[in-house]
């Protein structure tokens, strides 16, 4: 860490992440409740995604952190004071807006000093922290231009080095990277991520990309219609999904249809609808469902195994193949079956024994803990990517 | 006939293909380069002409008499001093007007947008009048001030004040609306972002959204001086004997004084100041004029980094004084808002609702609010010959007027937008002119130029200059629907064999009807509210009844005038409700006979 601030003379305020806890926030427009009782406590330097669908409320919560937005009810708390009467720009915290929201008519030397000036700095000191930030964002050479002489991926980074030229304890960025490209938003993810922990500043990422969330975060909260689904590490997240929304928002998944029952070990297992077989199968959260209740199974796509149909009794579906696509290291298959179309996504390697074409009668597989149910009340509302 | 124009039709379009016709879009010019040179140009010209003539033939002398005259030069310095401080008043009081309205909730909003744009569609003559009737002795505000025990208020009216207030009411509008236009394209995430970086409402304010409004702000400043220069309808009216602008100097050098070269001289010299200004101010000009924006008025950089220590450091203490004192003024910014809104309604409606209240007044002479009420001066209007007969005359002769405005600058709008690229932005320039150019110059000049000829008192010596002062609504509101509709929806219909008629027909005059409806309201507006060229080109049977008007208010202060308005607006809100009832009607009838016609 101080190598990196070498020669700077701000070694002394070498930034510390803050802490961020939220209490019960909401966020009423009229009649529409954008934010519902959120409640989160983010830890000192941690990274923390928030993923949701479009309309999720995501903006909005971001809003009532930076101040321009007042909660109807709740409240912040940033190492451990109160906010919620601080005008924004008392609040110190840098944000990376949407699309940047640079000054045009300043050159990036001097949105970089912005923060800067409003803090009183003399010239002489900020030229070296204008200097390390653009720096860090890899702009030096780019001070004299104007914001409409960079590219979107620069435009972006200048958005970066502006927001943490005046070393904030708490960086707040909305979908930063959602106007640029694929490559170059995979490029950014790794330079932010790499700044971030050369800041140690505590950062709150929203987007609605889940590569971005997973691979970035330490935790994710996963928002839907203004309330928090799920908080979780991103394995957490991905592996153990607390509802069917996040199961389907994160990641793919195979839904079935059925009811719990209770067996007579005293265990609640699934029966799926349309089912021949009528088995009673176990899903892995069995002891958070109750029985007799309508409930929906999930399955990633990469947990299920086509098997032969020939030798196979028991549990197994069987169906026929009505669609392959290759995906280069790995290929879709879908197989109509008495449940339902189910998606199983297959790797090279388990094709190299066994390649299904169209047509194909096969018996379709999982293991007991790669499902999970869901009670049907449980999903109320579908979302939109 | 039928058949032989459709089978030319049709191997013309054949034609078409294989050899390209040459472009004759630049033709439909023609007839607005002739209107605006014959009945524009070479008036001034004759104008300049006069300015040097003597008995002798060519000579100097007008220009030293008037150059030498410390009346002159009064009127000149009063003029300036009057357009400088209307001009920082409107600017000042327009950018928080319009400020506030981006701001506002949309309901609140809709209702101030009417406050701002009736005044500006009343006419300039009855505003000016209207405060008379608020300033003057016996008006609204001495009868307040005499109710609180303020026996001898201030002299408000027929001096510099009056003059003033009138002039800062009637191009309030004209500074609001470009700012307020541009204000509201604004995306305020960028004042957002100076907030989160630490900047106070104010100081994010100053430092990005000022200086993204900037060039609005110079663009209107300089219209609103520009225009004022030739302001003479209001000085005349509410100025005292003694403080004569330069347009009325003009006009006493002309008839009281009987020396033509010399207002002709006094004319030359005012053009040349308003023209130098246009030349100034050109690239805030620019981009209201009729060609795409030349690009000339992108928002100035902010300068280059200095790099001396010690300019550096007195800069940021600049700054820092600066960004406290923008601190202490912001926390006073709701308030500030609101007066500004507070002030800057009752300057634009006052006038408008006095002037209702005062027509139903009973004295023949200025009480307000009246005493007695009655519909006498109704019944004097409406049963006086001469007063209808202006009334008609005018209504004739303004829409008369303005459909031939409408007609030669849509054909010019098309030649502008759609014919050679090199002459545009000339020719737009040549347009703009007749709103640039005081009408008290252009109207002298244009009578120099008829003087010999049976023109004078004649409907033709009228329309003739209203059709020039149409103009420049006609072409810039055209232009800019033309510049928005897809030339490809007229190139397709080409390559389907239409001919230039049928495009016309069935393509341009649909998608442009709504402008050059506007085009017509604005051009007969300017037109139906003219004093200054009536002032030269009425006779004595020929009176418009602004002119009327204008010399009845000289005359005596009655609310015969304020009838006058009430009618006319009545008359205008009239129009612009049968408009909604017609196309309610349209629309039911077209209902009803689908209906019929699927059953
Ligand atoms: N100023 C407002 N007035 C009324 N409703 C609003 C306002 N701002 C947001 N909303 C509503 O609140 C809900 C949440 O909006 P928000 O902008 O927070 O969504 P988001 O998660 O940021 O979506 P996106 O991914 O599209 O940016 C939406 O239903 C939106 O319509
Ligand atoms: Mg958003």
């Amino acid at each position: 860490m101080s190598e990196v601030l070498e020669g700077v003379q701000v070694v002394d305020q070498v930034a510390t992440g803050g802490e961020v806890e939220l209490d019960g926030l909401s966020k009423k427009y009229g009649t529409v409740q954008a934010v519902r009782e959120v409640s989160l406590s983010i830890r000192r330097g941690e990274f923390l995604a928030i993923l949701g669908p479009s309309g999720a409320g995501k903006t909005t919560l971001l809003n009532m952190l930076t101040g321009f937005e007042k909660p109807t009810s709740g409240a912040i708390r940033i190492d451990g004071r109160d906010v919620a009467r601080l005008a924004p720009h008392k609040r110190g915290i840098g944000v990376v807006f949407q699309h940047y929201a640079l000054f045009k008519h300043m050159t990036v030397a001097q949105n970089v000093a912005f923060p800067l000036r409003m803090r009183r700095m003399s010239p002489r000191e900020q030229r070296s922290h204008i200097q390390h930030a653009l720096e860090l964002v890899k702009l030096e050479d780019f001070a004299t231009r104007f914001p409409d002489q960079l590219s979107g991926g620069q435009q972006q980074r200048v958005a970066l080095a502006r927001a943490i030229v005046f070393r904030p304890p708490l960086l707040l960025m909305d979908e930063p990277l959602g106007a640029l490209d694929k490559r170059l938003r995979e490029h950014m993810r790794v330079e932010i991520k790499r700044l971030q922990r050369n800041l140690g500043a505590t950062v709150i990422y929203v987007t609605h990309d889940q590569g971005e969330a997973l691979t970035m975060a330490d935790r994710v909260a996963v928002m839907n219609d203004g309330a928090v689904e799920q908080l979780g590490t991103p394995d957490d997240l991905y592996e153990r999904p607390a509802s069917a929304f996040v199961a389907d928002f994160v990641g793919e998944t195979n839904f079935f249809q059925g009811r719990t029952v209770l067996d007579a070990d005293g265990r609640v297992r699934v029966v799926l609808d349309g089912d021949r077989t009528g088995h009673r199968r176990d899903v892995d959260n069995a002891e958070s469902l109750k029985a007799d209740c309508g409930v929906e199974v999930g399955v990633r796509p990469e947990q299920v195994s086509l098997l032969p149909v020939e030798g196979t009794d028991g549990p197994d579906v069987v169906g026929k193949v009505c669609e392959v696509l290759y995906e280069g290291a790995t290929a879709l298959h879908v197989v109509e079956t008495a449940i339902g179309n189910v998606n199983a996504r297959l790797s090279l390697k388990n094709l190299r024994e066994t390649r299904w074409a169209v047509g194909d009668q096969v018996a379709v597989h999982w293991d007991a803990h790669a499902a999970r149910g869901y009670h049907v009340a449980d999903r109320n509302s579908s979302p939109s990517s | 006939m039928s058949v032989d124009s459709s089978t030319e039709r049709f191997t013309g379009g054949l034609a078409a293909r294989p050899r390209r016709r040459p472009d004759r879009r630049w033709l439909t010019l023609v007839p607005l380069l002739a209107v605006l040179i014959l009945l524009f140009v070479v008036p001034l010209f004759s104008l300049l002409i006069d300015s040097f003539r003597s008995e002798q033939g060519f000579t100097l002398e007008n220009y030293r008499e008037q150059v030498t005259s410390p009346v002159f030069w009064r009127a000149i310095r009063r003029t300036l001093v009057i357009a400088a401080i209307s001009t920082g008043i409107c600017v000042v009081l327009g950018y928080l007007m319009a400020y506030a309205l981006t701001r506002m909730p949309k309901r609140l909003r809709g209702v101030l947008m009417v406050v701002v744009l009736v005044p500006y569609f009343t006419s300039i003559l009855i505003r000016s009048y209207a405060w008379i009737a608020i300033l003057a002795p016996g008006g609204l505000v001495a009868r307040t001030l005499a109710l609180v025990g303020i026996d001898s208020p201030p002299d408000l009216v027929f001096n510099q004040t009056g003059v003033l207030i009138g002039t800062v009411q009637i191009l309030l509008p004209l500074a609001l609306l470009p700012i307020y236009s541009v204000m509201s394209g604004i995306d305020r995430a960028s004042v957002r972002a100076a907030q989160s970086l630490g900047a106070s409402p104010a100081v994010a304010h100053w430092h990005v959204y000022r200086p993204a409004t900037s060039s609005a702000v110079m663009a209107s400043a300089a219209l609103v001086f520009i225009s004022s220069l030739g302001f003479y309808v209001t000085p005349a009216l509410l100025g005292g004997p003694g403080d004569a602008l330069i347009a009325q100097s003009i006009l006493v050098q002309f008839s009281n004084l009987v020396d033509p070269a010399g207002a002709a001289a006094q004319a030359v010299l005012l053009l040349l100041i308003v023209l130098m200004l246009f030349v100034v101010l050109f690239r805030y000009l620019a981009p209201s004029l009729s060609v795409e924006s030349t690009g000339s008025a992108t928002p100035r950089r902010g300068r280059r980094a200095d790099t001396t220590e010690r300019r550096e450091n007195l800069r940021a203490l600049r700054a820092r004084i600066l960004d406290s004192g923008l601190d202490a003024v912001g926390r006073l910014r709701l308030p500030i808002l609101v007066c500004g809104w507070i002030v800057g309604a009752a300057l634009l409606a006052t006038p408008l609702v006095v002037v209702a209240i005062w027509s139903f007044s009973d004295a023949t002479y200025l009480t307000f609010p009246p005493e007695e009420y009655s519909t006498r001066w109704f019944a004097d209007y409406f049963t006086d010959e001469a007063w209808i007969g202006s009334t008609f005359l005018s209504l004739g002769i303004a829409s008369a007027s303005a459909v031939i405005s409408v007609v030669i600058g849509g054909f010019g709008a098309f030649g502008l937008v759609r014919g050679p690229k090199r002459p545009r932005l000339p020719i737009a320039i040549l347009v703009a002119m007749p709103l640039i150019v005081p009408p008290m110059i252009y109207s002298l000049g244009f009578f120099i130029l008829v003087a010999p000829h049976d023109v004078v008192g004649t409907n033709l010596g009228l329309i003739m200059p209203y059709v020039v002062l149409g103009l420049p609504f006609a072409v810039s509101i055209t232009a800019a629907a033309l510049r928005n509709l897809d030339q490809r929806l007229e190139n397709a219909a080409r390559s389907l064999g239409a001919g230039s008629l049928s495009v016309l027909r069935h393509v341009l005059l649909p998608a442009l009807r709504p402008a050059l409806i506007s085009g017509f309201v604005f051009a007969f507006l300017a037109a139906f509210d003219d004093v200054v060229v009536a002032t030269f080109m009425s006779g004595p049977t020929a009176v418009t009844l602004p002119l009327r008007m204008f010399q009845d208010i000289k005359l005596e202060v009655s609310p015969r005038t304020a009838v006058v308005a009430v009618v006319l607006l009545g008359a205008g809100a009239a129009a612009v409700l049968l408009r909604f009832v017609m196309a309610w009607l349209v629309r039911a009838v077209r209902v009803a006979l689908s209906r019929r016609g699927a059953s």
